[in-house]
């Protein structure tokens, strides 16, 4: 366990420096950037710092990236219907799991919507007791 | 029941039954390990709140970070992988509480470790919780008697008292705290032992003790063993006093033991360590002290405007090699209302319990104390505190006036009839006529090696001959003529 800032915090930087810049600049800013990299011992980290990266970057142009957990395939009305009433822009996932056996699971950064028929029977079952 | 009622029975259940869909809060495990997990996420998220890792594994969030939140695990956490999903649950880490408690042994989350029944009930105390304000307060009345003669006489106890019982290992403080909570029998106490970072088998014997003295019928056992992890061990402590809590506000009175605190310390120092807050001296952390008064500040005594009731608390601390200076004894001391020392010394010259009269201390419990055995033991300390100065020079008796030599040799009796044997308190009203008739010169003609045969003869005397007495001074009644009773019936004795 490496003390230190998190992969957040790079992709902060990174995105911080190239927001304005014109493309040729950029590639300096990049090249700079992996050298800081380097000087902080974050090289293994890069896959996760460019996730990071992505997905902020994402979020800072209002696109959310949300998981949508269906039961069955081709289940494209609800799939639908979920995005309509979510504001902005919507990137999604789709994971089949039949485990679930209906309705959905909406997974955003940092919440889960459950409304899929498992839940519900547990919560069912639970109130029995 | 009919099946048609059966029907209607689960069709209204099923009817009543809420369909909703809950938005839940959640965070990813960035990483985990030594019974901790930092996680990214979580929001919301407050101190001191119980979080929900995959598996049905719990923690208690305990830092907020810019970026990430610090928990630790309770339990199991081998399962538990790096982007796992971690659910709030928007609950303050709680214990059970319940009536039927009492006689249970329990883990610190309020789960039953005796095989017994689970613990059915919709009430749940906060383990953390601000300790009583001073206008709900009263001050010590009235006491716990632990049975044992050299601390009901010397270093008496009250109830809502924090008297810490301190020595090194192996000087009998657990055996001190056990005889006290068998003492309490029939007392109205509800006692709560807390054993913290023990061995299983040692908590084992104790129970298999309380339960064949029978005083499990007013006894809860918290344990978090040695083998738990350290966040158990942590908060067993603030369990056992928030089950206390609970007796308290209705009114009772409950003895809350904890056995021992230099583990919780220990515990809570690898917590840190491990959650990387920086260390202090002896690498605990910056809050230790708070960690034992925030503890400790709960016992308390409330008064009748706030439902009466009262907690008091014997915290046990281990020393290394008699070291009272170190961090967390000193710290616990400065807290507590007195400390009972017990030697290593003593101990091995037979004086058990190995109580050092000389330093052990009760700051408030002289108020609490009977008025018989007030009367008897300021005498008895006078004379302690005399034969301790000329203990010294007991080996050249010879040469001694007669005075000091009678002083020497009364402090010997006196010592000896202090020593007891474990598992076997005394009432209170045995303890003043034993220490009356030393105090008076009653026991002076008899060999210091035959003090404890004698002891039992005059005891057994004055219960067939003068049992009234007795009870009269278990209630507290002294007068002259109790008093000329007493004497009375020492002469008579000596006479036989």
């Amino acid at each position: 366990m490496a003390k230190g800032k998190s992969n957040k915090f790079y992709a902060k930087i990174l995105l911080e420096t190239v927001k304005d810049l014109k493309p040729a600049q950029i590639k300096i800013a990049v090249k700079n950037f992996a050298t800081f990299l380097i000087k902080e011992n974050k090289v293994k980290k890069i896959d996760q710092i460019i996730e990071e990266f992505e997905r902020y970057a994402k979020s800072s142009e209002g696109i959310q990236e949300v998981k949508i957990t269906l039961a069955k395939k081709g289940d494209l009305k609800t799939v639908e219907k979920i995005k309509n009433s979510l504001a902005g822009k919507i990137e999604e996932t789709i994971i089949i799991d039949e485990s679930i056996l209906g309705g959905f699971i909406l997974q955003t950064d940092d919440k889960i919507i459950d409304a899929s028929l498992k839940t519900q029977l547990l919560n069912l079952k639970q109130s029995f007791n | 029941m009919s099946i048609n009622s059966i029907v209607e029975e689960l069709k209204k259940n099923i009817s009543s039954f809420e369909q909703s869909v809950e938005v839940e809060e959640i965070g990813h495990v960035i990483e985990v390990g030594d019974s901790i997990a930092r996680m990214s996420g979580l929001t919301k998220c407050q101190a001191n709140e119980m979080l929900e890792f995959p598996g049905g594994t719990y923690g208690v969030v305990l830092n907020l970070e810019e970026e990430v939140v610090g928990a630790i695990l309770l339990g199991e956490y081998k399962h538990i992988k790096e982007g796992d999903v971690v659910k709030r649950t928007g609950r303050i880490l709680s214990v059970p509480v319940a009536d039927n408690l009492i006689g249970r042994v329990v883990n610190p989350l309020g789960q039953v470790l005796d095989g017994g029944p689970k613990i059915k009930t919709t009430k749940f105390y906060p383990l953390e919780r601000i300790a009583p304000g001073v206008m709900t307060r009263e001050r010590v009345s009235q006491p716990v008697e632990t049975g044992i003669k050299a601390i009901d006489a010397m270093i008496p106890i009250g109830r809502g008292q924090r008297e810490l019982i301190i020595g090194d290992r192996q000087t009998g403080k657990t055996a001190l705290a056990i005889d006290t909570i068998i003492n309490q029998k029939g007392k109205n106490m509800i006692c709560v032992y807390v054993a913290i970072g023990q061995k299983e088998s040692k908590i084992a014997r104790i129970v298999a003790k309380l339960k064949e003295t029978g005083a499990m019928d007013y006894t809860i056992v918290v344990v978090a063993g040695a083998s738990d992890p350290a966040s158990l061990n942590y908060l067993a402590p603030y369990a056992g006093v928030a089950m206390g809590e609970y007796f308290m506000d209705q009114g009772k009175d409950v003895l809350c033991i904890y056995d021992d605190l230099s583990k919780q310390a220990w515990a809570y120092r690898e917590i840190s360590l491990l959650l990387r807050r920086p260390p202090g001296r002896e690498a605990y952390p910056g809050d230790v002290f708070y960690l034992h008064s925030r503890l400790l500040e709960r016992a308390c005594r409330r008064n009748k405007a706030h439902g009466g009731g009262s907690i008091t608390a014997l915290p046990i601390i281990e020393t290394q090699a008699g070291d009272v200076t170190a961090y967390i004894p000193t710290n616990v001391i400065s807290i507590t209302d007195g400390q009972i020392f017990l030697e290593t010394d003593l101990f091995y010259r037979g004086i058990r319990p190995a109580l050092n009269v000389g330093i052990s201390v009760s700051r408030v419990g002289g108020d609490a104390q009977i008025k018989p055995m007030k009367k008897v033991a300021g005498k008895l300390k006078l004379a302690m505190a005399q034969f301790r100065e000329l203990e010294a020079f007991a080996q050249m008796a010879s040469d001694l006036d007669p005075e000091t030599k009678k002083q020497i040799e009364r402090g010997q009796r006196i010592t000896e009839l202090l020593k007891q044997p474990q598992y076997q308190p005394m009432p209170v009203e045995q303890e003043v006529v034993v220490i009356y008739a030393v105090n008076n010169g009653y026991f002076d003609k008899f060999a210091v090696a035959e003090i404890a045969a004698v002891e039992k003869k005059f005891l057994s005397f004055a219960s067939a001959s003068r049992s009234s007495l007795l009870k009269k001074i278990s209630q507290g009644e002294w007068d002259e003529t109790i008093e000329s009773e007493l004497k009375e019936a020492c002469e008579e004795f000596i006479k036989q």
